[in-house]
């Protein structure tokens, strides 16, 4: 099974009676896993890897008040 | 105004008020003490181990050696950050026939994990205890320097980075960057112990590197998908007060992303590419650096309160090491609470938990907004 077929099949539950106690957390896994096959294959569209949870803080500080820090990414 | 802060004087209301807030957050349960979470990101990937020990006599091998073990080593094997990704590969492969992992690569890690699993101190990914630490215990975690393992684990290891980061070189820390990082951690919990110790004892492993391409510069990040892993580039590290706050602000977004194994806190089948996308203001006039998903958001504003409560200790404290301190203490609560007002406006796509730990942060950034 595609990582993304996967994907949808998390969110669909198993079928069976009542809550899956644990599709939250298979959501939680399929999503980082969803964040490897998007950033391994080139020509995706998607966030550039930069944009994960990243400093762009630091850019913007640096900016304002710590000019040695500037990157910007 | 809390009981029994409305006869102290201003000054002292206000360092009442900073301290209250600094302990919920580096203290409080579920979404703020990191032995607490720490535990449950334990009993997790147990459960999780559990699951592959249906069809893996490693896992089984490795599950009967945690049972022989304390329960605080047990949760320092289970922080390893390649471990945690290869029970994760295993229980995907498991449930849901993903192919992230061959059936002999997930035994021969999981063998390595259990043969290395004697103490806390040695985990798959560190498995001869070699590692450089990043504090005087292993409970900051440890600096790549390359020689942690046998070769196996520490290929998948640069593997599972390239595979989310590519064009990306891992490089090992030399001593001179070690002990930059390992002051950065000491001056970071002289500034804010509690605060400090909390973020801190999130991360598992500091990797240092760059892209390939020269014009992708970077300061720091992490990778969902690979918890308890932090990456700089070594430009952080020009200064003891870069390296502290790079360690600080990252760990936070890693105890972001542990608190969302134990309480997960978005609604089911929340992925961030159909997410609504949020520009805050202060990139309005830079769209490039706008458009941010909902889980950007909370972890965003999670670690601007942090770094807001950081600042102001720095400046009540005159800490030297930082300039401008309480103007970036007012600019990181500015953009906590601008971050937490438009996430009431998402609430949709946050699970029960996701809702409780918007407001959980609400209320801090009340209480620290009041003290101003």
């Amino acid at each position: 099974m595609t990582e993304a077929g996967s994907a949808q099949q998390a969110t669909q539950g198993s079928g069976s009676p009542g809550p899956d106690p644990r599709a939250e957390l298979l959501d939680v896994l399929i999503r980082g896993l969803e964040m490897a096959r998007r950033k391994s294959e080139p020509g995706i569209p998607g966030e550039q890897p930069l944009e994960l949870f990243c400093t762009y803080f630091y850019a913007e500080t640096g900016t304002l008040l710590c000019p040695f820090l500037y990157y910007h990414a | 105004m809390r009981d029994g802060l409305a006869d102290l004087p201003p000054g002292s209301v206000k360092e009442a008020r900073l301290a209250a807030v600094e302990e919920v957050l580096a203290d409080g349960v579920p979404f703020g003490r990191s032995g607490y979470i720490a535990e449950e990101v334990a009993a997790v990937y147990t459960d999780l181990l559990t699951l592959v020990a249906g069809t893996s006599t490693a896992a089984a091998g490795l599950l009967t050696r945690l049972d022989e073990m304390g329960q605080a080593s047990r949760v320092a094997v289970l922080r390893d950050s390649l471990l945690r990704r290869t029970i994760e590969d295993g229980a995907l492969r498991t449930l849901k026939g993903i192919d992230t992992i061959e059936p002999a690569m997930l035994d021969d890690l999981l063998t390595s994990a259990a043969a290395a699993a004697v103490t806390g101190n040695r985990t798959l990914l560190n498995e001869h205890a070699r590692g450089a630490c990043l504090g005087p215990t292993p409970d900051f975690g440890y600096v790549w320097i390359g020689d942690q393992t046998d070769g196996l684990a520490g290929r998948r290891f640069t593997e599972e980075i390239l595979k989310r980061v590519p064009g990306f070189r891992v490089s090992a820390a030399d001593q001179n960057q070690v002990e930059t990082l390992a002051r950065g951690a000491r001056l970071a919990s002289r500034v804010a112990p509690a605060l400090a110790s909390s973020a801190l004892s999130h991360i598992f492993m500091v990797v240092l590197g760059e892209f390939e391409a020269e014009d992708q510069l970077f300061n720091s990040f992490t990778l969902p998908g690979l918890p308890g892993v932090l990456i700089l580039s070594p430009d952080v590290l020009a200064g003891d007060s870069a390296a502290a706050e790079a360690l600080f602000h990252e760990a936070f977004h890693l105890k972001f992303i542990d608190i969302d194994y134990i309480r997960p806190l978005f609604a089911p089948g929340f992925r961030q590419e159909t997410s609504p996308r949020i520009t805050p203001e202060w990139h309005e006039n830079d769209p490039s650096r706008g458009s941010w998903p909902v889980d950007r958001v909370l972890t965003s504003m999670h670690v601007y309160l942090a770094l807001a409560v950081f600042f102001e200790k720095v400046a009540s404290t005159d800490e030297p090491a930082w300039e401008n301190a309480a103007a970036r203490a007012d600019q990181c609560r500015t953009r906590a609470t601008w971050l937490s007002n438009t996430a009431q406006d998402y609430l949709d796509h946050l699970s029960d938990s996701g809702r409780h730990f918007v407001a959980s942060i609400r209320a801090m950034l009340s209480d620290l907004n009041e003290a101003q």
